[in-house]
């Protein structure tokens, strides 16, 4: 061994450190998800008699990707996409998540102004905590009652500000996207993030601002020089986090809201593959394949992501 | 529940060390802030408003109180579902699952960001990487484990699976990267074992991530809708979200009873978020002080 | 290799059970209909002696619950399904096809039965050569028009004539709506002829076509296609063009029930809206049947329960289908009015049993519809895609999207979108 004993205890030691989670995460995470990685390439659907993966129907080996992302030619000669609704979706997902940046600025906005000092910040905190404390499901139905065209809040102040046709929102094809970014913002700008921000601005040591302050920095330029650096880590969290929440996101205010509506232009990835596999056509196995491509894309997204950041990011984020 | 009378208040109090400057600066932080606040506070509001509002009067946007509140809307959602056994339930399980799985996360975290051993990046890796995967598609499989395990029906299929969290050990071990190493080596000097160092090192310097971690946990197995529907089947293991559901028919909504449940729903929430805050704001009121 | 092991192992563990026979049940509803549901059992279980029942109620996401459970190999000995999934779970084979049970059971004789629904209870899934009966026929529903008798009489509007046409409905719809000053709308004429189901009965109504024989779509196809339009332009302008029923925003923002609250004239839809209507004293109200063009149409869903499959208790589920097709339990649907009786000797008492309800309410009317109506076309749900392309191009139409002329591109797109789906990468179809 050509380990010192030193680093044998350390390695002993983190192995009973992980041990639960890591137990409690191959039997409950890891095994599920090679389960439906196996159920990809089948054209698997509960079947007669299938009480657990026994009655798996026939091996479709890559049919159920290509499905998903390929082309075929009609006779006519024209291109088709083999399913059009997973670019479709794949477009919403991507548009739907138009509102990352600006809910990571208004996050550290937001979390930099309570992190003053100032009287009223408990208060102020848990005002803009409010919105992701109330029952997801709550938040989306009140939301859809605010954007109602005709009877909503938001389109009444519309009016009375002098606009002459508010939008249709939800009930209109251009404008459903927009209208749930909105909603997202509201939902997320205070919410989590926020508090990650506010955790991670009043860890940067004080001295650090006051030696600054000493060689004459102004606002703008301890915030860009010490701040942004020091909460680096976070954003960089925050960021990765939102990314997958985003490829992953929009079945619940779209089921709630929408239903994915008006002609498909709010379904997202994720509804998409809920629908296959629940609704009306159990679908698992090319459900499965879509998830899988998902996952692929997410990843992809994140290594780049990862790899762009990495030198930016301050300190030792990852590995 | 409108802060802006206590605001104003605060602002025009004399305030010790102000510097003269920064007093338009104060005024324009607090205006941001309460305009802001109010967007928040809006709906939330229209809640409140709503689930003490008749029957008659949903329909204009512009009012947000009912001129003749009624406490029919919390009597209609009291009888309509056993709302104290959801209640409770819900309860149950959203507080075991977040005592467990924040320890876990801990324990996992601490190793990933501290200790150095064979294939730790590789473990994490895949820990990032399962947090990928959609979880429409784990589902059946999920399903058909915990039916194996003979947990269909039962609390254990709320809790067990949901004491092991990826997110967790991500956000957890990112927060401890932060931590200054020196801490852990003084304790070391001292002949401290790793439990130890964990325990009376980490842990009490990590306590807004902790908290933070606590709030989410909760909040999420608070709000679940997909775990009880797909792994419950009897009333008296029922929770909260789930008995919302019944508020909502296959035609149409009782709007009343739906607000007013969902209010009660929100107490637990505010109440340990009022506990948790403290250690949001501790940190914050330290740096005033010091400044 | 262990879990998959133990998972094995536990598949088959609890066969042996002794005492009564436990059969499960799914259903979804409100309060009221689980209490309604769980005396009738009771008396069931009074009938049958050694059968219990466990009734597993779900509230919302009920295609979501039965579908992990189903898939788990834990479903429900019997339960409520809605249409739209039937040939999903046909085609899997999941569902119990009910033909042999009949044939040797000489207490269900199928020619008490209304043909029609008997019809619409058989699928014919992609496996088999001839059509199997997946639901012993119970109850049915026909979308009819109900209307509000105290508004037609206030505005000297004479009620619908059993033989009426589009352009009387039309008329009716326009003199009905009330304009404030600022020309908004107080009251509609009619509402819901955006959805599915009506869009289906005016095509049929105008002789057009959505599926043929084989559920293949037919909707964009030539000999049809203009008879499609106009049907579907005649719903959309009554939107859009004679403003006399809400765009869906204004659906939204209107109390859930527009016909109660009076904000509607005219409601077309199933005749399970009765169950809502019976007590209610409000206003007069009675049942007309669909306009006609040149044809006439309806289209009828049936009710009842399916039996799964996989059950091991394929004979009580079976006693309790039988129990829901009994006289008793069919007069007491007669008297709930979530549906109608599928008993043709029982509806035609119905009389007797509805008393209470408004007298001059022309229930005949959902019965008189059976003799043009149609089953729901299969077609649409074999494929997920094609569903999807329809309720889209139905959305379109509904927002104004498309447009006045856009109509006609809307299904010349869905049918050029069928016609060239890849026949042979489709693991769907």
């Amino acid at each position: 061994m050509r380990w010192s004993k030193g680093r044998r205890l350390e390695a002993y030691s983190a192995l009973l450190f992980i041990l639960p989670n890591v137990l409690g995460f191959a039997v409950f995470t890891l095994f599920p998800v090679a389960a439906s990685l196996i159920l990809a390439f089948f054209n698997w659907s509960p079947l007669q008699g299938a009480s657990d993966f026994s009655g798996t129907s026939e091996f479709a080996g890559l049919a159920n990707f290509w499905h998903a992302v390929g082309f075929h030619q009609h006779v006519d000669s024209s291109w088709h996409a083999n399913d059009a609704f997973f670019w479709q979706y794949l477009g919403n997902t991507v548009i739907l998540m138009a509102g990352i940046p600006f809910a990571i600025i208004g996050s550290l906005f937001i979390a930099n102004l309570l992190s003053r000092k100032l009287k009223g910040v408990p208060l102020f905190v848990t005002v803009f905590f409010l919105p992701s404390v109330t029952s997801g499901v709550a938040t989306y139905m009140i939301w859809q009652i605010l954007l109602n065209p005709e009877k909503g809040l938001i389109n009444a102040v519309l009016l009375a500000m002098g606009m002459d046709a508010p939008p249709q929102w939800l009930h209109d094809v251009s404008w459903a996207k927009p209208a749930l970014i909105i909603m997202g913002l509201w939902s997320s700008i205070g919410g989590y993030n926020m508090v990650l921000y506010l955790a991670s601005l009043q860890s940067i040591p004080q001295e650090l601002y006051e030696s600054a302050e000493i060689d004459g920095a102004g606002g703008f330029a301890k915030f860009v020089h010490i701040t942004w650096p020091m909460v680096s880590p976070t954003t960089f969290f925050i960021f990765i986090m939102s990314l997958i929440g985003g490829f992953q996101g929009g079945f619940a205010a779209s089921y709630i809201m929408t239903k994915g509506g008006p002609a498909g232009s709010t379904t997202t990835i994720s509804y998409y593959i809920y629908n296959l596999a629940f609704s009306n056509f159990f679908e698992m196995g090319y459900a499965s394949a879509v998830a899988w491509i998902l996952f692929l894309i997410t990843l992809a997204v994140s290594l780049i992501n990862w790899n762009v950041t990495r030198k930016r990011v301050h300190g030792e984020v990852f590995v | 529940m409108s802060g802006a009378p206590d605001i104003s208040s605060d602002e025009t109090r004399p305030r010790g060390k102000q510097p003269g400057s920064g007093r338009l600066r104060t005024v324009i932080v607090y205006g941001i802030l309460v305009a802001l606040g109010s967007t928040m506070v809006l709906p939330f509001l229209w809640i409140l408003g709503a689930a003490f509002k008749p029957v008659g009067e949903f329909a204009d946007p512009w009012k947000l109180f009912p001129s003749h509140p009624t406490l029919d809307n919390f009597r209609a959602a009291w009888n309509m579902v056993p709302f104290a056994r959801f209640f409770l339930n819900s309860l149950f399980i959203a507080i075991f699952v977040t005592a467990g799985s924040v320890l876990t996360s801990a324990l996992s975290g601490y190793a990933f960001a501290r200790l150095r051993f064979p294939g730790r990046d590789r473990i994490f890796i895949g820990y990032l990487a399962t947090m990928m995967v959609p979880w429409s598609v784990v589902m059946i499989p999920n399903f058909i484990l915990l039916k194996a395990f003979g947990w269909l029906d039962s609390y254990y299929a709320l809790t067990v699976p949901a004491l092991f969290s990826a997110y967790g050990t991500f956000m957890l071990r990112q927060f401890f990267l932060g931590i200054p190493k020196e801490y852990e080596e003084a304790a070391k000097i001292d002949g401290c074992g790793y439990l130890r160092i964990f325990w009376h090192v980490i842990l009490p310097l990590s306590r807004p991530a902790l908290v933070t971690l606590a709030l989410f946990t909760f909040l999420g197995h608070w709000n679940d809708l997909m775990g009880p529907l797909i792994f419950i089947n009897s009333e008296d293991k029922m929770t909260l979200p789930l008995g919302l559901e019944r508020f909502k028919g296959m035609y149409s909504t009782d709007w009343g009873p739906l607000m007013a449940s969902t209010l009660l729903m929100l107490i637990p929430m505010l109440i340990l978020f009022g506990i948790g805050q403290k250690y949001f704001t501790k940190g914050i009121k330290l740096a005033v002080d010091k400044g | 290799m262990a879990i998959l092991l133990w998972i094995l192992l536990s598949a088959d563990a609890k066969e042996h059970e002794s005492g009564p026979v436990v059969l499960s049940y799914m259903m979804w509803g409100k309060e009221n209909e689980i209490r309604e549901m769980r005396a009738k059992l009771d008396e069931f279980e009074l009938q049958n002696p050694g059968v219990k029942i466990r009734i597993t109620h779900v509230t919302g996401l009920y295609q979501t619950k039965l579908a992990t459970m189903l898939a788990g190999g834990i479903g429900p000995d019997v339960f409520m399904l809605h249409e739209a999934m039937l040939p999903a779970l046909a085609e899997r084979k999941l569902l119990l096809g009910l033909d042999e049970r009949v044939a040797s059971d000489p207490d269900v004789r199928l020619d008490e039965f209304f043909p029609q629904i008997v019809e619409s209870c058989r699928y014919r899934p992609q496996w088999s050569n001839r059509p199997l009966l997946y639901r012993l026929p119970t109850s049915f529903i026909a979308t009819v028009v109900y209307y509000n008798r105290d508004q037609f009489d206030a505005a000297g509007v004479p009620y619908p004539a059993d033989d009426w046409t589009w352009e009387d409905f039309r008329e009716k719809a326009r003199r009905l709506t009330i304009r404030d000053a600022k020309g908004a709308v107080a009251r509609f004429g009619c509402w819901n002829v955006g959805a599915w189901l009506s869009f289906l009965c005016f095509m049929w109504q105008n002789g057009g076509e959505c599926f043929d024989k084989n559920d293949m779509l037919v909707i964009g196809k030539p000999q049809y296609l203009d008879r499609n339009v106009e049907a579907l332009q005649f719903c959309a302008d009554l939107t859009f063009v004679d403003k006399v029923q809400p765009n869906v925003a204004m659906q939204e923002s209107l109390p859930h029930n527009p016909f109660e609250s009076g904000k509607t004239a005219m409601f077309l839809t199933g005749t399970w809206h009765t169950n809502q209507m019976k007590d209610f004293t409000a206003f007069r109200w009675a049942m007309a049947p669909l306009p006609g063009r040149g044809g006439r149409a309806t289209v009828i869903t049936c009710g009842g329960s399916v039996i799964n499959n996989q059950t091991k208790h394929p004979r009580e589920a079976w006693l309790l289908l039988k129990f829901f097709t009994s006289d008793k339990e069919q007069q007491a649907i007669l008297l709930n009015a979530r549906g109608l009786p599928a008993k043709m000797s029982v509806a035609r008492q119905w009389k007797q049993h509805i008393q209470g309800f408004q007298p001059d309410c022309r229930m005949e009317v959902a019965f008189d519809s059976l003799r043009f109506a149609r089953p729901q076309p299969r077609g649409r749900q074999v494929s997920p895609l094609l569903d999807i392309q329809i309720a889209n191009e139905r959305e379109k139409i509904m927002t104004g999207t498309t447009g006045r002329d856009g109509i006609r591109e809307a299904l010349v797109r869905l049918q050029q979108t069928y016609d060239t789906a890849c026949p042979y990468c489709n693991p769907l179809k």
